[in-house]
């Protein structure tokens, strides 16, 4: 029996038909995705005890939606997501713009650094660090400090594909720009951003789902009025596993991966070359 | 054949000069990672004039071309564009344009939105910008292709876009940077012609950069040979081939035989242990002086040996299609290649081991400086 | 103003405002909780500024009896000595699974790699929690594996899979698999097919070929990817919260902890620099030998 339809003649020197790699790849993507797809199986469960399969119902999404709190939690996510993905993004990109130049000025490597910094160390330091931080200042916890957090460890997120895509533009074209009597400031409108709006929206779009997602952060420097939906989720699946956490758990794996998905297509390289045949 | 024009290798006078470069110098870095890519470079480009630098990788060409359109700026010495120094300006306030290598479209434009760009900069009235892309559209032949994508046309199309986005503000030169070289052969060689006819039509000034022999020899009015971030010869592609004046031109262009000789006084040459060359150059080494003779291969004429000839002897024979190559080998482990032009059917009658007889006119003979250089 | 002038000003509005708000919430708190970590506990939850003592540090490894002396106390070692272990353990079986994996990936036409890698990337992007989550559903008493197990007849009652190493260990490999395969993955696809083949031609056996040739043109994604899994490993927060029950500690939960239930700031804060500087040190030396990669595959 031929399981694997990429073994077409096997002989040993040609690696692409080894045995056992197709084998590791297919467990790996199932370890990968069968409990996703578990998940969102039973979130479609009539049966209130989650694990065993009765039948096909669209209640849990209804409760879940009729549900005021997990509607608020909703709400609370987007506002936070959509403020720190904004900010986050904004102050990358002008970062970006000069750090993504090729000329050296000391402290550079020190600056890029700084900027990949809250994805290097684990989320839980940084988090407890603010924690005391915000509370030796006085602030009250809230919206506001769980959006200052995010906005944080968003920046290396959006910051990261946009200096990629500056640096993987030709020098040249801006030459070309400046050739052509377009000065620095025209050049930079006409030229430069248009090219990199694409890398722009897909690191937006990267920071947001990075920040909707984020539940160390939140816990830390939350207060009360706060709550986020993975913070929801986090004090149901305590008390016990539910079917409404199935639905909304479903509900926030489809929107990440429509949203990275969005994500992918926007930073895809459609200026890409088809090469000086 | 035309063995002296000196007054291309002179400055011509300032009125007929487009571009005017004086002593340039080009350091990149400093201290021990210093690379002096350009070395007190002058040159006067005239106008409507077809010049190119010709050099290997790294001689300094690709340098000058940029401090001409101002994307370095130099470490010293200056250009001058009609006599106005052009060196406190930046690029974009310089009526030059440029064809980059791999032309640097603007990859988020159309065809004909590339072409307008330098006008729309200019501050051209509209109207005037639709009619001129149109001309050019016309004049590179992409009418049919105008709201296409830049990365829906092919490379030999991107080219043309890439000129004609240059030629449109009609700067006063054109600075084309290789533009050729992503191109397979037979485009190219199209390329070669519709370039010098464009050139020809417009009456730009072309000043083109190439490390392609062929190339220059085909399109230029004048070429400079540069070597080591210095230009060490500047003529006519005919002087540059049949009086190279260094021993780097001389082998960068075509195959050529390098003699060492001794100056006999007069015109007369001795190659040591073989016999007595004659060679019509000015450049006369002093009398017992030594000096290097420079033959082009298919000068060399070989007969059985006689008198009024050299002798050598045949080490291997090369049949080529067009020509064949013959090794020679004289006395004193001396080795000289001759080319022979295949025009008949007869069989040549020389074979390996033979005894032949040789013989330059002496008008194809340059006599080269004894500088290992 | 001068032109170095105007550069240097241009530097600073374009890339100070990011650099700002990461020193001002990132290091500047880092810097106040190392600070913290020699201050004086407030049992309310807070610091006691003016008192300076060693006594967050004494904590990992001794216990203050009643009449005050010192008892040796491995409780706090064990905990940090079990997030190395598992964390490790992550890191090789992702190793295991993830080589054959990137080796597949990296031997495919280039459509089929575009569509790996997007499939590889994916969970990435989902939520952390969530996935896992999805764990609880699947090792539960009366999870998935446990009722399909029982309804095969393999076993007559539920194995305990949940709230224990194991399942921490299976969660942490599930959340941080991926970083093992991109970075080999990358590595990999570099290599020319054809030196497998002169391999081959040159007498090389199958295992030869991946010992000599295979591994050790893989081996900067290999590291690469060591570093990606062990390190977020390491500061792990969620999958032994939820996976890991009470008994299952590791060093995030403890540092939480502190800051919770315990109120306990500057233990806390001492736990969080040990942690920093655990993690600090192994990408510094991953670093030093390294240089680029790290960036480069994320």
């Amino acid at each position: 029996m031929r399981l694997n339809p990429f073994r077409a003649r096997p002989f040993p020197g040609d690696v692409r038909h080894w045995p056992g790699l197709f084998t590791a790849t297919a467990v790996f993507f199932a370890y990968v995705y069968l409990p996703i797809l578990i998940l969102i199986a039973l979130s479609f469960n009539e049966n209130r005890t989650v694990t065993v399969w009765t039948g096909f119902s669209l209640d849990w999404y209804r409760v879940a939606f009729a549900n005021r709190d997990i509607v608020g939690a909703a709400t609370n996510s987007l506002i936070i997501a959509s403020v720190a993905s904004v900010s986050a993004t904004t102050l990358a990109t002008l970062a970006a713009l000069r750090m993504a130049s090729n000329d050296r000025f000391l402290g550079k490597a020190g600056i890029n650094a700084v900027f990949a910094l809250p994805i290097t160390v684990p989320e839980i330091v940084p988090a407890v660090a603010t924690l005391m931080f915000f509370a030796s200042l006085g602030f009250t916890f809230g919206l506001g400090t769980v959006i200052i957090g995010h906005i944080v460890f968003c920046i290396p997120f959006a910051y990261l594909p946009i200096r990629a895509r500056l640096e993987g533009m030709d020098p040249k074209i801006g030459e070309a720009a400046a050739d052509l009597y377009a000065n620095p400031v025209r050049a930079f409108w006409r030229v430069t951003l248009p090219q990199l709006v694409p890398g722009i929206l897909s690191g937006l779009v990267l920071a947001f789902i990075i920040s909707l997602d984020d539940f160390v952060t939140t816990f830390f420097l939350g207060g009360a009025g706060s709550t986020t939906l993975p913070i929801y989720i986090f004090g149901l699946v305590r008390t016990g596993v539910t079917p409404e956490v199935n639905a909304i758990s479903s509900l926030m794996l489809l929107l990440s991966l429509s949203l990275v998905s969005l994500s992918l297509f926007l930073g895809r390289d459609q200026n890409r070359k088809t090469g000086p045949d | 054949m035309n063995t002296s024009t000196p007054s291309s290798t002179l400055s011509p006078a300032q009125d007929q000069c487009a571009v005017s470069v004086r002593s340039l110098s080009k350091v990149f870095g400093s201290g021990a990672h210093a690379f002096r890519a350009l070395d007190d470079v002058s040159v006067d480009i005239r106008k409507n004039e077809f010049f190119t630098l010709l050099g290997p990788s790294g001689c300094g060409k690709t340098t000058l071309l940029r401090l001409i359109a101002g994307f370095e700026q130099p470490t010293s010495g200056a250009v001058l564009l009609d006599g106005e120094d052009l060196s406190a300006k930046p690029p974009y306030q310089r009526p030059v344009n440029t064809v980059f290598q791999n032309y640097a479209l603007f990859p988020h434009m159309t065809v004909s939105q590339n072409i307008s760009f330098g006008l729309e900069m200019l501050g051209r009235p509209s109207d005037e910008i639709k009619r001129v892309t149109e001309d050019m559209l016309r004049l590179v032949r992409l009418e049919s292709m105008a709201d296409r994508r830049i990365t829906q046309i092919s490379g030999g199309q991107q080219q043309r876009v890439a000129l004609a986005r240059a030629l449109a503000p009609h700067p006063k030169v054109l600075l084309l940077d290789e533009p050729l070289s992503a191109l397979d052969l037979q485009l190219r060689k199209d390329m070669q012609l519709e370039l010098k006819r464009l050139q020809t039509d417009t009456g730009i000034t072309f000043v083109f950069v190439t490390h392609d022999q062929d190339e220059a020899l085909t399109m230029s009015d004048r070429i400079a040979v540069m070597n080591g971030g210095e230009i060490l010869q500047i003529g006519t592609p005919r002087e540059i081939y049949d009086k190279p004046q260094h021993r780097f031109v001389a082998g960068f262009i075509g195959e050529i035989n390098l003699v060492p000789v001794q100056a006999m006084g007069g015109q007369d040459y001795a190659i040591s242990g073989v016999g007595t060359l004659r060679a019509d150059d000015a450049s006369a080494a002093a009398k017992g002086g030594r000096a290097v003779l420079a033959i082009r291969p298919e000068r060399i004429a070989l007969s059985a040996p006689s008198a009024g000839t050299l002798p050598g002897v045949v080490t291997n024979v090369v049949y080529h299609g067009t020509d064949t190559i013959f090794h020679l080998k004289l006395a004193d482990g001396l080795e000289l290649r001759a080319r022979s032009q295949n025009n008949t059917a007869k069989i040549q009658s020389f074979a390996k081991g033979d005894h032949v007889g040789w013989s330059v006119d002496a008008a194809s003979v340059s006599v080269l400086a004894d500088d290992p250089s | 103003m001068s032109r170095a002038g105007k550069t240097i000003l241009f530097r600073a509005l374009l890339i100070g405002p990011a650099l700002m708000a990461i020193t001002v919430f990132m290091i500047v708190p880092l810097a106040l909780m190392a600070y913290i970590s020699f201050r004086g506990r407030d049992y309310s939850g807070g610091v006691l500024w003016d008192q300076f003592t060693p006594e967050a540090y004494v904590r990992l490894f001794f216990e203050r009896e009643l009449d005050g002396t010192l008892a040796l106390n491995f409780n706090y070692m064990a905990i940090i000595l079990r997030s190395v272990w598992l964390s490790f353990l992550t890191m090789a079986i992702s190793l295991a699974v993830g080589l054959p994996v990137a080796m597949f990936m990296a031997t495919r036409n280039a459509r089929w790699k575009a569509v790996l890698v997007f499939m590889v990337t994916l969970p990435f992007w989902t939520n952390l929690l969530v996935r896992n989550y999805a764990w609880i559903l699947l090792l539960r008493d009366h999870g998935t594996i446990n009722s399909v197990l029982l309804w095969l007849g393999v076993i007559s009652e539920p194995l305990p899979l949940l709230h224990n190493s194991f399942a921490v260990a299976v969660g942490l490999t599930y959340s941080f698999l991926p970083f093992m395969v991109l970075p080999i993955y990358a590595s990999l696809e570099k290599i020319d097919l054809r030196l497998v083949e002169a391999s081959f031609d040159l007498y090389a056996t199958r295992w030869q070929t991946i010992r000599r040739i295979i591994l050790p043109l893989a081996f900067p994604g290999i590291v690469a990817g060591c570093v990606l899994v062990f390190v977020p490993a390491l500061g792990a927060y969620i999958t032994p919260e939820l996976l890991g029950g009470g008994k299952t500690l590791m060093i995030g939960n403890l540092i939480g902890f502190q800051f919770g239930g315990a109120r306990n700031w500057p233990f806390g804060a001492a736990l969080g620099l040990f942690l920093l500087l655990l993690v600090l040190i192994s990408l510094g030396l991953y670093a030093r030998r390294y240089r680029g990669e790290l960036e480069g595959s994320q």
